[in-house]
């Protein structure tokens, strides 16, 4: 029997798609839309574009699939320069967030319109069809036309469709956007499974970063058109650069003051946290994770507070405790043991380790 | 409440169609005279338009202008509106305006314009000038038509085909105009009832030679009574009733699309 899928089941052990951003930048009349991103795809790698809206995450991509023209910078695919090339010269697979699927053609010959665009026989074309719809597990619904299919089903035939010729690249800009959120987990799942089945690049763009964190090998946080900071999902979670990332990716103590000698942190309001490092200097403010924090009982080594109001949320309880000062932050506790858990109004005393808490300037 | 609005809607509806209902009537009398209602009936009136080339020169060659009118007017407003809705250059909106200006010109200006024009040119009286007269104003339909299929229509298909290899001619011919096919579709048939119908512009710019049937009915009202008309008139109403349900029955999205053979 032959090969499932012939021409993705070949390169699925070869990885390629290099993807170079170089200076990328995009400028209207008195505004930049993308203002000047560097950025470097490993072949076969998973880098999520997150950001909040406006951005700059759709006018990136656009510029790489070749819709938008940029003002400025470069693209380089597999060490060759794209920027001057038409979108279908680029052998670039689009995923869009209403999947753009031809109203008027079946599912097999939406999925098979790349392959007829390349002039395949139309034998290869019927064996690669089936191939890339076995592979997002649509076998059987190629007769139907894209209406009589679910959000999921039409997304699959939107992978199916940028799959089949093989690209070195795929874009997918909020690909999930459109579904509930319980099909979004399953897709994001089947999404993971077809990127580690093909070994091809992927460019994703999303603004929901539970989805950025769970998928990417990296993810490029955009903020004003640029990447605010690049790295893995740990990166930017436990070590955010700038206090923009700290509130973007997750909870976030963003608590300002300043690193006094001997004394730690010293907040605005007067509350001393142990900090990272005893040098006194520039740092201004210190980011605490809301996990990162125990409670303890009062009177016991920490910064001493009063719980201000609690949410319990099944496997943990969010706390928000009072510290001198008037300052109020968020802990956040997991329920492991009743008698880890403190009851509303009740002094306690918070517990950090230094490692975990992290220092910004400004 | 409920039969009062019942009711107003029946009369506004035998108001609307109680006209063409009298005139198809009135075509079945077996009289000399239009009676109404007829008092022996026959289709010799039918018979007689049918049996006389004084009625079917006319209608053939209404039916010939309105086809290639159709075929023109479509093709022409088509891309001009293509161009209007996805193109990206300076005028755009001026270019727009200017296109469909012919809709608020009166016809009758219009027919003066037409004829001027072509004895300027010698070709009055022929069906070169009625179709391209025709041609005139049936553009601006297709295009306000064309437009809005290609405003509901999602400019991702056209980026999706792109990026799938489609360069921009195989985009249009393989996605975007497929995909507003009931727009095109109705155009089509506007612009073919528009010239079919046309009798302004018909008799500026025909004459004995370039006779259409509107112009033929014309004349005839002027000149004799006539009950041909009447049958003529049930006719003409007939086709336009089919050709617009034919056309409701094309735009219905069928099963599968129009198979794409490369
Ligand atoms: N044609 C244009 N002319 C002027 N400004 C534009 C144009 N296209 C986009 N912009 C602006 O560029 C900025 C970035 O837009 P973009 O669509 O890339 O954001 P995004 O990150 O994808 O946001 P979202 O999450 O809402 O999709 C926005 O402020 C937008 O208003
Ligand atoms: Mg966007």
């Amino acid at each position: 029997m032959r090969n499932e899928m012939p021409a993705i089941g070949a390169e699925a052990r070869r990885r390629r798609g290099a993807v170079v951003l170089r200076a990328l930048a995009k400028r209207y009349a008195n505004f930049a839309a993308v203002d000047g991103i560097d950025l470097e795809l490993a072949a076969g790698e998973f880098v999520t574009l997150l950001g909040p809206s406006g951005s700059g995450k759709t006018t990136t991509l656009m510029m790489v699939a070749g819709f938008t023209p940029p003002s400025e910078g470069d693209i380089l695919l597999e060490g060759r320069s794209v920027a001057a090339l038409a979108p279908e010269r680029r052998n670039i697979g689009v995923v869009f967030q209403n999947y753009a699927l031809f109203p008027h053609m079946s599912v097999e010959q939406n999925v098979g319109f790349p392959l007829r665009m390349r002039n395949q026989p139309s034998r290869t074309i019927a064996e690669k069809v089936a191939g890339a719809l076995r592979l997002v597990r649509l076998e059987g619904l190629g007769g139907r036309m894209p209406k009589q299919l679910s959000g999921g089903q039409q997304q699959r035939v939107a992978f199916a469709r940028a799959l089949v010729f093989d690209p070195d690249l795929l874009l997918m800009d909020e690909p999930l956007g459109a579904l509930d959120k319980n099909l979004r987990e399953q897709m994001q799942f089947e999404l993971k499974r077809l990127h580690a089945e093909l070994g091809v690049t992927i460019l994703y763009v999303t603004h929901d970063q539970e989805e950025a964190l769970t998928m990417s090998d990296r993810i490029a946080l955009m903020n004003g058109g640029r990447i605010v900071q690049l790295g893995t999902a740990e990166d930017l979670y436990e070590r955010p650069n700038s206090r923009f990332v700290a509130e973007f990716i997750g909870e976030s103590n963003v608590i300002e003051g300043r690193l006094e000698d001997g004394a730690g942190f010293v907040a605005v309001g007067g509350a001393r946290f142990p900090a990272p490092c005893q040098k006194a200097g520039d740092p201004t403010l210190m980011v605490v994770r809301p996990e990162k924090f125990s409670l303890a009982p009062p009177g016991t080594p920490g910064i001493p507070g009063v719980v201000a109001g609690l949410v319990y949320v099944g496997d943990f309880t969010r706390y928000l405790v009072d510290v001198e000062g008037g300052l109020r932050l968020i802990v956040k506790v997991q329920n492991r043991r009743t008698a880890d858990r403190a009851r509303d109004g009740e002094r306690v005393a918070l517990r950090l380790d230094p490692a975990d808490a992290r220092l910004l300037n400004a | 409440m409920r039969a009062v609005l019942w009711a107003f809607c029946g009369l506004l509806l035998v108001f609307l169609i109680a006209p063409i209902l009298v005139v198809m009537v009135t075509s079945l009398n077996d009289s000399q005279y239009m009676e109404f209602p007829p008092r022996t009936w026959s289709l010799r009136w039918y018979a007689n338009f049918f049996g006389s080339a004084q009625w079917t020169g006319p209608a053939l060659l209404s039916v010939r202008v309105a086809l290639v009118v159709s075929v023109c007017a479509t093709v022409l407003g088509t891309l001009a509106a293509v161009g209007i809705v996805r193109g990206r250059f300076r005028g755009r909106q001026a270019l727009e305006m200017f296109l469909i200006s012919p809709m608020i010109v009166p016809i009758v200006v219009m027919a003066l314009g037409l004829f001027f024009l072509f004895s300027a040119v010698h070709l009055l009286d022929s069906p070169v000038a009625l179709t391209l007269g025709h041609t005139v104003v049936a553009t601006p339909l297709v295009i306000v038509l064309v437009r809005a299929g290609l405003r509901a229509s999602d400019p991702a298909l056209e980026l999706a085909a792109r990026s799938l290899g489609a360069n921009a001619w195989r985009t249009l011919i393989y996605v975007t105009l497929p995909a507003i096919r009931p727009s095109l579709a109705a155009a089509a048939v506007f612009a073919f009832l528009v010239s079919f119908d046309e009798v302004v512009v018909a008799i500026f710019v025909g004459g004995p030679a370039s006779t259409t049937l509107p112009k033929r009915m014309w004349e005839t009202i002027r000149f004799e009574i006539d009950p041909t008309l009447t049958a003529v008139s049930s006719l003409l109403t007939l086709v336009a009733v089919f050709v617009l349900v034919v056309a409701a029955v094309v735009r219905r999205p069928g099963k599968r699309g129009a198979g794409l053979t490369v």
